[in-house]
């Protein structure tokens, strides 16, 4: 019951300069920046894993992996513990701004001029005190979508 | 249909594949003792209980096809039918046939199945009396023919897979708790007034199903529980210097251990359903065939780790069906040979310090060596003139290039490879050796570690960072004196070490991606061995040894080479473990070839 409610909701998180909105029901929690171990070989962006109450899980740093230049103040620097069906993963984030309700009519189309291939992590932009919000697809984001558990879980999800 | 009914209808499901696995064996104990009202008493009930709750969750297809079964059994049991090998094989098919319903409707509530051929023939077999049928029970290729017809048994209408491999899928997902069958039926034997005595005092120990996942659960927080409690520990004298929280702190460290005692064995079971399992393979393959086998199973209360096991079932079923198939002779080449003409199959469990060992032998022709050789150098997987030991040679079978293609049969081609089989176990941690001798039989010998969940590690620093290595991957490590080092233009840094020259890796430069800053006379290296060649690699410095909880990474850093999980260290940072072997064995293989060419230049 309560799902359904929430839904619609998303938390909103900065980057940069930048807004941007991950589906609230896939937030497990959000930690202050934790310790982590560094993986060894793995791109920059993996930042590295951590324990998270007995449970090793990764973190990686979105910035990097988009390309978006960290904000000047960093004191507010935290970590969104996503949810998967099988696993966790932690994303580093400037800061945490609020949670907001946006019906899917809301949720606009990205503008047609595609010029970077990054617009294909944008799921659509959410217009709020005339900000733009980007609504982003992390699984795609962090090239995670080819992980078989991940693609299961889409599945499972269209045929529901 | 309401949740109320779903629940209801899983439940039944659940009991009813828990029946199923308890239930097989009493079907082949009555193929050897027809006479037995035991077992007949046994199976009566089992499809007497599945018939009344089938109908009671409303699962009236099922009740159905349990209603014209109980028939059949009732004129067994009243003594108007011999159950010849015609009727046990009719029996055993209406159980395979029964085993698909309850998975697909498992995987369906609303599954609906082609019962009425197979009750056309329990019927068929009522009106006969069995009369006709134990005459022809009497001919062993009738028997033949009923084994041999698969497509008799896929009565299923649903996407269900072939019988026999939903009889195994609904043994295991009722494995959890079904370990124990046996009990459960003596637990029924026991409310009745004819039950053995010896039922009685079996009885007594009950068993509560509780779900995988949360042992899981409960085992991850134990390791939580065991670090913190070692914090404490180490902080004991330093920090708190009240002698009751102190003394406290102790009495907490002994029942932590307990507590961490007792979550891990929760994962183990005993082999005893997995090993039954075999009984129903060996009677399938070894009537297809037509040769005579008996299996004796020793040790099926040898317990070992739930996951452990059912990855193990696969490559058992394979290695069993081989002997049968590849191992054991035809009655009359065995009668030739001056053998008995049953051939014997004995599947052996038994623990060895931290190992579980399978054994599975048979008394059958065995391998000759010799041939493998000529097979393995015409399918290029052995250079002409390569030398190997008997033992060497008959280890090429799990090569991959002994394509499995040209041995299929009936029985054995299931698409599962001896390769298939040998990276199975070796990626469970395990082993696996074959032994033969000619003419007197083979010995297929795996070795499994206990469990996956704990190893014993050793913690170094390398670079800035901490790893863990595993000890079963370490031969010893030492601090080299100068002398022992020398550089090899082309392999680089090498270590003499008693007359054995091996390479030296750098760790740092292969997981920091920078060379080690610390001269190698200044650290420590750490001895391994891949392939028959040994290697050393450089570490900073050892930190200390300890037992290992190993947790799974999750899977987008799976994939990296290298990594066999992480751990939590003492002061809660996580770490990765290393796979040394994984990590080098390339490189190693390069280098040993690159030796063995010179010798023979």
């Amino acid at each position: 019951m309560s799902q359904e409610l929430d839904a619609n909701k998303y938390m909103e998180f900065s980057l940069g300069s930048e807004k941007y909105a991950v589906p609230l029901l896939r937030v497990r929690e959000v930690i202050s920046i934790p310790a982590v171990t560094p993986i060894p070989r793995a791109p920059a962006y993996f930042h590295g894993i951590m324990n998270l109450r007995g449970q090793i899980i990764s973190v990686m740093d979105l910035r990097k992996k988009l390309g978006v230049q960290p904000g000047e103040d960093l004191s507010e620097e935290s970590v969104i513990i996503l949810s998967y069906a099988e696993f966790h993963l932690g994303i580093v984030v400037d800061s945490i701004n609020r949670v907001l309700q946006a019906e899917d009519g809301e949720i606009k189309q990205v503008p047609v001029a595609k010029v970077a291939t990054k617009a294909e992590y944008i799921d659509g932009v959410i217009e709020r005190e005339n900000e733009l919000i980007i609504k982003l697809n992390v699984e795609k984001a962090l090239s995670l979508e080819d992980l078989e558990c991940i693609r299961n879980e889409q599945k499972e999800q269209s045929a529901a | 249909m309401d949740d109320f009914e779903i629940e209801l209808k899983t439940e039944f499901l659940e009991e009813a594949s828990e029946l199923l696995d308890g239930v097989e064996q009493a079907f082949l104990n009555l193929e050897d003792d027809p006479s037995s009202e035991d077992v007949i008493n046994q199976i009566f009930r089992f499809v007497h209980n599945l018939k009344g709750t089938s109908r009671a969750v409303g699962f009236g297809e099922v009740a159905e096809f349990t209603h014209e079964l109980e028939n059949l059994i009732l004129k067994v049991k009243n003594k108007e039918m011999v159950p010849g090998t015609e009727v046990v094989s009719l029996l055993l098919r209406c159980n395979d046939h029964i085993a698909g319903m309850v998975n697909g409707l498992k995987e369906s509530l609303d599954a609906t199945f082609e019962s009425q051929p197979l009750i056309a023939e329990i019927k068929a077999m009522i009106e006969s009396g069995g009369q006709a049928s134990a005459d022809q029970a009497e001919q062993p290729t009738s028997d033949k023919e009923d084994v041999a017809q698969p497509d008799a048994e896929v009565l299923v209408t649903s996407e269900v897979p072939a019988t026999d491999v939903s009889s195994i899928n609904a043994a295991e997902s009722g494995q959890a708790a079904s370990s124990q069958p046996e009990q459960k039926w003596d637990n029924d034997q026991t409310k009745k007034p004819k039950a053995k005595p010896k039922a009685k005092a079996k009885a007594e120990e009950e068993y509560l199903r509780v779900a995988l996942k949360k042992i899981e659960e409960l085992n991850n927080f134990v390791g939580e529980l065991i670090l913190t409690q070692t914090v404490l520990e180490q902080r004991r004298f330093h920090a708190i210097r009240d002698d009751l929280a102190n003394k406290s702190i102790s009495q907490l460290t002994k029942i932590s251990k307990e507590i961490q005692d007792i979550s891990m064995s929760m994962r183990l079971v005993p082999l005893r359903s997995t090993f039954q399992k075999m009984n129903r393979i060996v009677r399938d393959t070894s009537g297809t065939l037509a040769k005579k086998v008996n299996l004796t199973l020793e040790g099926q209360d040898t317990e070992i780790d739930k996951t452990i096991l059912e990855s193990v079932i696969d490559p058992l079923v394979h290695i069993v069906r081989n002997a049968v198939d590849h191992g054991i002779e035809v009655p009359a080449d065995r009668t030739a040979a001056g053998k008995p003409e049953a051939g014997e199959i004995v599947l052996r469990a038994y623990h060895q310090g931290n190992n579980l060992v399978i054994e599975v032998n048979d008394d059958g022709k065995g391998m000759d060596p010799s041939v493998i050789r000529e097979k393995a150098v015409e399918k290029g997987v052995l250079k002409p003139g390569e030398e190997t030991s008997d033992l060497q040679a008959l280890q090429l079978l799990f090569h991959p290039g002994f394509s499995t293609k040209e041995q299929v049969s009936e029985v054995s081609g299931r698409g599962v490879g001896m390769d298939v089989v040998k990276t199975n176990i070796v990626n469970l941690g395990g082993e696996v050796l074959l032994s033969s001798e000619v003419g007197k039989g083979s010995q297929c010998r795996i070795q499994l570690p206990l469990t996956l969940a704990i190893i014993d590690g050793m913690v170094a620093k390398v670079g800035d960072d901490r790893f863990i290595f595993p000890l079963s991957q370490i031969r010893e490590f030492l601090r080299p004196s100068r002398e022992m080092i020398s550089h090899i233009t082309g392999v680089g840094m090498c270590l003499s070490l008693r007359g054995h020259v091996m390479p030296i890796f750098d760790l740092s430069k292969e997981l920091n991606g920078k060379k080690s800053e610390v001269a190698l006379d200044d650290s420590i290296c750490i001895v391994c061995r891949v392939h028959g060649s040994f290697f050393c690699v450089q570490v900073q410095d050892i930190l200390n040894q300890q037992q290992i909880v190993v947790k799974a990474l999750s899977p987008d850093i799976q994939n990296q080479k290298g990594f066999m999980g992480g751990s939590i260290l003492g002061d809660g940072q996580p770490a990765f473990i290393v796979d040394i072997e994984e990590l080098y064995r390339d490189r190693v293989k390069e280098i040993g070839t690159q030796s063995s060419l010179k010798e023979g230049a």
